[in-house]
């Protein structure tokens, strides 16, 4: 794929434009994931005085509608953290699943199930164990300056194994009264999701965060280039940790693990939109809500009336898409 | 006399157990073009990185004529000193695909408040920087698919659009082909005539007449030697540098430093 030329510069019309056009997109994905399900119903079905029509406000307004806002908020925070992983590591194909943040969340946050604290310690377990995950990467591979930067790959694929190991190792040491909670929390699924913690986090990140997109986009640079133009790198990178925690903790506390959405979503904008973050966070948030929709519409029709987990079928899409991804970059091809 | 840019005192530099560099003593005045010359791994990049602030020097310091005067290096806020010191490294790689006038805009990051964009001033500046090193027309390429001596002029050009009074060069000129090993040094001429100071890592002493008024000489032991070109570039002080026989031809009333071919 060449791409001799890059996006035009950014401006701020143009960041007004595109986000537009994607706050576009995810009404329409809205209004579909409304519409479409086990039953599909025609706007204009919900409007009306019938038994028929206040049925079809039951199922939409007590089913579908906060399933979908939960999936915008999940997908919003997952595409957030792995844009923030990626200019944190400088590397384009981080993403909290593969490189064991939401591992180290859903051990922490089993963790706290067995011990039996309540959800706030459950949230709490997950953000350390997001945190502590991203920070033994960064630590151990962070300074892989190598073109392919196997090593960090690596770390993180071998930190998500042990973060498996551990979860399957507190599965098999939960009593049995437990362990079907903990099994049904952990393959993850939107129906019965909570929506407004993840977001209302979704919505106050961007807020604190859009304030220093330009010092990340600095930041995404080498280390010296961006120390000779005045960056703070420590505050910066303490922020970036603890932001990426919070938005894959949460994001698996809502909705188990969901994989490959932080990696697929800010790559496909860097090649529509740039890598400008001023306008790469918002519309990953944005781009992030809108795929996980779309995932968990099929999740929800393709075998219908049965259900399959959305992280199963994130997987299905992402793994082709990762695999061929580190294969363009194997071969020297810039992807 | 003016006062100092930057004031280098008692700065001795390691790299693991070796001392490169002994007690160094440096002030670089407005206006002075200094030229940084010595074998590979004699600590060149090393002195770059550590009168960046990158580096915390062995011993001594480097003192940065700040708004509040005087100061360590260190104590410096760090947009100031962006403002005060731009540094080209030698390596520039940026994991993400950026454009060149992207790449050249980020220069202008130290100048902007926070909320601030690049305005129409900036993009003039960055347009025209790119425009003195031969890239005009380059400003939509994606800075990946430039060659290794386009890259460094692009990274030589946000050095400039960095506007700071004290330029800290590694090896500006290296992989540049003979006209644009020309033009850049004709730019760095023209910012020295400017007011700006220099500091440019270089392999080859005849550079040195073309920009530089001033020469240091790092012999990797901890040896150094600071002066006007005239006095401290000669065969001798050469020769012993790099350990290799160096002979000097004359022509047209300029002074050309050679190396002898081994017999």
């Amino acid at each position: 794929m060449s791409r001799a030329a890059a996006p035009a510069r950014l401006t701020p019309r143009r960041v007004i434009s595109t986000l537009s056009v994607l706050l576009l997109l995810l009404a329409l994905a809205v209004a579909a994931s409304l519409c479409f399900g086990s039953t599909n119903y025609r706007p204009w079905q919900l409007w009306g005085g019938g038994a028929e029509a206040a049925l079809a406000r039951d199922v939409v307004l007590a089913l579908r509608l906060p399933r979908t806002l939960a999936a915008i908020g999940v997908g919003g925070l997952l595409a957030l953290a792995g844009t923030l992983q990626q200019v944190l590591l400088r590397n384009p194909l981080a993403d909290p699943y593969i490189l064991g943040t939401s591992g180290g969340a859903s051990v922490g946050a089993l963790l706290a199930l067995l011990l039996g604290v309540g959800i706030w310690g459950v949230n709490l377990a997950a953000g350390a164990g997001a945190l502590l995950t991203i920070v033994v990467v960064f630590l151990l591979a962070g300074r892989d300056q190598s073109s392919t930067q196997t090593r960090l790959l690596l770390t993180g694929v071998a930190l998500a194994a042990f973060c498996g190991a551990l979860s399957s190792l507190l599965l098999s040491m939960a009593p049995d009264g437990l362990l079907r909670g903990m099994i049904f929390w952990l393959m993850g699924d939107l129906a019965g999701a909570a929506w407004l913690p993840a977001l209302v986090m979704l919505g106050l990140m961007l807020l604190l965060l859009w304030p220093l997109a330009r010092e990340l986009n600095i930041m995404g640079m080498s280390s010296q280039a961006a120390f000779s133009l005045g960056l703070n790198h420590t505050i910066l990178r303490w922020i970036l940790y603890f932001a990426a925690a919070l938005a894959c903790a949460l994001a698996v506390t809502t909705a188990g693990m969901i994989g490959f959405v932080g990696l697929i979503v800010p790559h496909a904008l860097r090649l529509v939109i740039g890598q400008d973050l001023r306008l790469l966070l918002p519309a990953a948030a944005l781009a992030g809500g809108v795929v996980l929709l779309l995932a968990d519409m099929l999740a929800r029709t393709l075998l219908a009336p049965q259900q399959l987990p959305v992280g199963v079928v994130m997987a299905l899409l992402g793994v082709p898409v990762f695999l061929w991804l580190l294969a363009q970059r194997a071969g020297g091809g810039r992807a | 006399m003016t006062a100092a840019l930057m004031q280098v005192q008692q700065l001795s530099l390691q790299q693991g157990s070796r001392e490169l560099v002994r007690d160094l003593q440096l002030s670089i005045q407005p206006g002075e073009g200094w030229i940084v010359l010595g074998e590979n791994g004699c600590g060149k990049s090393t002195l770059l990185a550590t009168l960046a602030g990158w580096r915390a020097p062995a011993a001594g310091e480097v003192q940065l004529a700040a708004a509040g005067g005087l100061l360590p290096l260190c104590r410096v806020p760090p947009a100031e000193r962006a403002r005060l010191i731009a540094w080209q490294t030698q390596q520039d790689e940026c994991p993400f695909p950026l454009s060149v006038l992207e790449k050249t805009l980020t220069g202008r990051h130290p100048h902007l408040s926070r909320w601030a964009w690049e305005g129409a001033t900036d993009l003039a500046l960055a347009e025209a920087q790119l425009a003195r090193l031969d890239l005009q027309g380059f400003g939509e390429r994606d800075l990946a698919s430039l060659s290794g001596g386009e890259r460094r002029r692009v990274a030589l050009a946000t050095a400039l659009t960095q506007q700071a009074p004290l330029l800290l060069l590694d090896e500006p000129l290296s992989q540049l082909d003979v006209r644009h090993q020309q033009q850049a040094l004709q730019v760095l001429r023209a910012e020295r005539a400017a007011g700006r100071s220099l500091l440019v890592v270089s392999h080859d002493p005849n550079h040195a007449a073309q920009f530089a008024t001033h020469a240091l000489l790092l012999f990797g032991d901890g040896r150094w030697q600071a002066g006007v070109c005239d006095q401290v570039l000669n065969t001798k002080s050469l020769s012993e540098l790099y350990h290799h026989p160096v002979s000097e031809l004359s022509q047209q009333g300029a002074r050309w430093f050679v190396p002898q071919a081994p017999a």
